[in-house]
């Protein structure tokens, strides 16, 4: 009888404390907005700097992977998209696989023909620092290599963003 | 004049030549003009862009139309033998044939409409050869079991449902649908809802469903007798949790509350005096189901998914039910499964082979009866990608993009007297 | 009194394991072996095979009973 309370208590507190929601990974700080410095590795193995990759262009960096559904639905519209930025020269869109083999990202790839650009993001270095928890993930760098808008799904909003920093000096 | 003609001839031959060379001239500025226009075409692709039109949402996001994604169809066959005392395909007061065979292909189809609303329409037949009702004709030339298990009754379902994310952590559903056999129409409908937390590690559901059965009542020596029903409403709370980037836990309770003739009226039961009589059922049942799930993914490539059922209701039945499937991917596309269930049940309270009293509750259902069940299978599953061209070109896709198919026998027998080859095969289609 | 305790260790070891696990983390559990139901065609002729031929049915988020002739 004596122990049923701090029992209770113990088990109370072990639940409120346990179910609380917490990050899985530490979150590298990064300036106010910049794209972080990460090494990414390309599909045929060399590493890589997403700033080289951008060189000044306007960006929608689309975080995904093989294994999600939602992902795979909006290559697409990224395809779509992919074709209007080339045809302009001054805006880019770059695929950042996250968390899987360059070897899976390639094979994929290659299964599906993928016009843009992919880099893949094996240990999650650039999706921590960014604070990027979701796949899929779509964020728009402005020419300055600042980032402009996140969001989820590519949509109306995150079209606007890419529009706007277009549009923007 | 000779000169002159000369002089003309030769000058008509000038203008001619100088025709000619005046047609070539052109000829070859007209060329060098095209020759021109494609090195500046060329060269204007490393040229600074002109610029273009604004990008529109219409012209790259998917349009809020009805896509398919996936379409599955399966067939599954159970070869079913055993005895039950409530089939008079057999002694006065004995257990009767429950030889049947069900073939039942199935169909699903899944649709989205814009990025919110997905449906999934799903179609499964029976077609069912049972030697137990069929034992009961009123024409005298029926008594015959083996010649009259050849006929056949068709069942089939129809289901629709629908549901619509409303944010990113919640959704709600609908469905409805209709079943059509011989002598019974269904009807069902439901709603449901789920909310996300902590991410999506966290998924809370809830769901009614109201089923509607309006039925010939048939007796025990195949006459009808107008028409009857039930309802059957159901309420579940359930819970998921991801626990680990490998293990995943759900646990689930449901209450079904049922009223109307419960039985199938044309079952029978052996009385005491040496002939048989209907069951006789209770109007009312109240059943309770707990259900826990696990899934772990295993460091070698496998996975292993358990499953345990809590039954109990207000005929005094209760049961307990373990399964475990142990499975190992063998490639990316190739994963077998090994299965065992497990199934232990008291039986209901009036259940019995030889009913004393005439009025009182009593059923000789086997389904009802105190039993231990077993089921063991195995699987192989194929998911084959289909390398594609350019999705983008083709609009909305429409191509095929992943094969899958599997094929599965599974071995159920009872206790009492009852089991069942079941051999099941599958193919599928994502878009 | 030792139940208890064992309990609440158990608790105490456990729980913390219940902690939010990012989606981009969650590749595994997108494994079709890992499907909580299995796939849904062989999961409803399942269902329907143990409720048709047992007396305990129910806590699938279908209905326990109607629906066919076959209950």
């Amino acid at each position: 009888m004596r122990y049923r309370l701090p029992f209770l208590i113990g088990l109370v507190g072990s639940i409120a404390t346990a179910c609380a929601p917490t990050d899985a990974a530490p979150v590298a700080a990064s300036r106010e907005g910049i794209l972080p410095a990460a090494s990414l590795t390309t599909l045929e193995g060399a590493a890589t700097d997403l700033h080289a990759v951008l060189r000044g262009r306007v960006a929608v960096l689309s975080f995904w992977a093989t294994w999600c559904d939602a992902c795979v639905g909006e290559i697409a519209a990224l395809e779509r998209l992919h074709a209007q930025a080339r045809a302009r020269g001054d805006a880019v869109v770059v695929g950042i696989a996250v968390g899987e083999p360059r070897e899976t990202v390639a094979a994929f790839a290659m299964e599906r023909h993928l016009p843009y650009q992919q880099l893949v993001d094996e240990r999650f270095q650039l999706a921590d620092a960014l604070g990027q928890q979701r796949v899929p993930a779509t964020l728009v760098v402005d020419r300055a290599g600042r980032i402009v808008f996140r969001g989820g799904a590519l949509d109306p909003a995150s079209l606007a963003a890419f529009r706007s920093a277009l549009h923007s000096p | 004049m000779m000169g002159l003609r000369r002089a003309a001839a030769a000058g008509v031959s000038d203008l001619a030549r100088a025709a000619r060379f005046a047609a070539l001239v052109a000829l070859f500025s007209t060329v060098e003009t095209r020759a021109l226009a494609q090195n500046a075409g060329a060269a204007g692709a490393d040229s600074p862009p002109t610029p273009m039109a604004p990008i529109a949402d219409e012209y790259v996001l998917e349009p809020d139309t009805l896509r398919v994604e996936s379409v599955t169809t399966r067939i599954t066959s159970f070869d079913q033998f055993g005895y039950g005392y409530q089939s008079q395909a057999g002694p006065v007061l004995g257990p009767g044939s429950e030889r049947a065979t069900i073939l039942e292909p199935q169909l699903e189809i899944t649709a989205s409409q814009g990025s919110r609303l997905k449906h999934v329409l799903t179609v499964p037949v029976d077609v069912v050869s049972a030697a137990s009702p069929d034992a009961i004709d009123n024409t005298p030339a029926s008594a015959d079991v083996v010649s009259s298990a050849s006929r056949r009754n068709i069942a089939g379902t129809i289901d629709w449902a629908a549901t619509y994310r409303l944010d990113n952590e919640s959704d709600v559903s609908m469905n409805g649908g209709v079943h059509l056999e011989e002598p019974l129409r269904s009807w069902h409908g439901g709603m449901g809802t789920t909310r996300a937390f902590a991410d999506g590690s966290t998924v809370l559901a809830a769901r009614a469903l109201e089923v509607f059965d309006w039925f010939d009542r048939f007796d025990i020596t195949g006459h009808r007798h107008g028409r009857t029903d039930r309802s059957s409403t159901t309420v579940s709370l359930g819970l998921t949790q991801i626990v680990t980037p490998t293990t995943v836990l759900n646990v689930n309770y449901g209450i079904t509350i049922q009223e109307g003739e419960l039985g199938n009226t044309w079952n029978s039961v052996p009385l005491s005096d040496g002939t048989r009589g209907a069951e006789v059922f209770p109007g009312e049942r109240v059943r309770h189901a707990l259900v826990g799930r696990a899934s772990q993914f295993l460091p070698w490539n496998g996975a292993l998914r358990a499953y345990y059922r809590f039954y109990a209701d207000d005929w005094g039945l209760v049961a307990h039910s373990i399964e475990a499937e142990l499975m190992q991917r063998l490639s990316p596309t190739l994963y077998f499964g090994a299965l065992y269930r497990f199934h232990t049940q008291t039986g209901v309270d009036f259940f019995t082979t030889q009913a004393p009293a005439p009025d009182a509750l009593r059923t000789a259902d086997s389904d009802l009866a105190p039993l231990d069940a077993h089921t063991v299978g195995g699987r192989v599953v194929l998911d084959l990608p289909v390398e594609t061209s350019q999705l983008g070109q083709l609009g909305q896709g429409g191509q095929v993009r992943l094969l899958h198919f599997e094929i599965g026998y599974e071995r159920y027998f009872r206790t009492n007297d009852l089991h069942m080859d079941i051999l099941t095969c599958a193919t599928g289609y994502r878009f | 009194m030792t139940a208890r305790c064992i309990a609440a260790i158990l608790a105490a070891v456990l729980l913390p394991a219940c902690a939010t696990v990012p989606q981009n983390r969650r590749a595994r559990l997108a494994d079709p072996m890992m499907s909580l139901t299995g796939e849904p065609l062989d999961a409803a002729r399942r269902q329907k095979l143990y409720d048709t031929r047992e007396g305990a049915a129910g806590g699938d988020g279908a209905s326990a009973g109607g629906g066919c002739g076959c209950q």
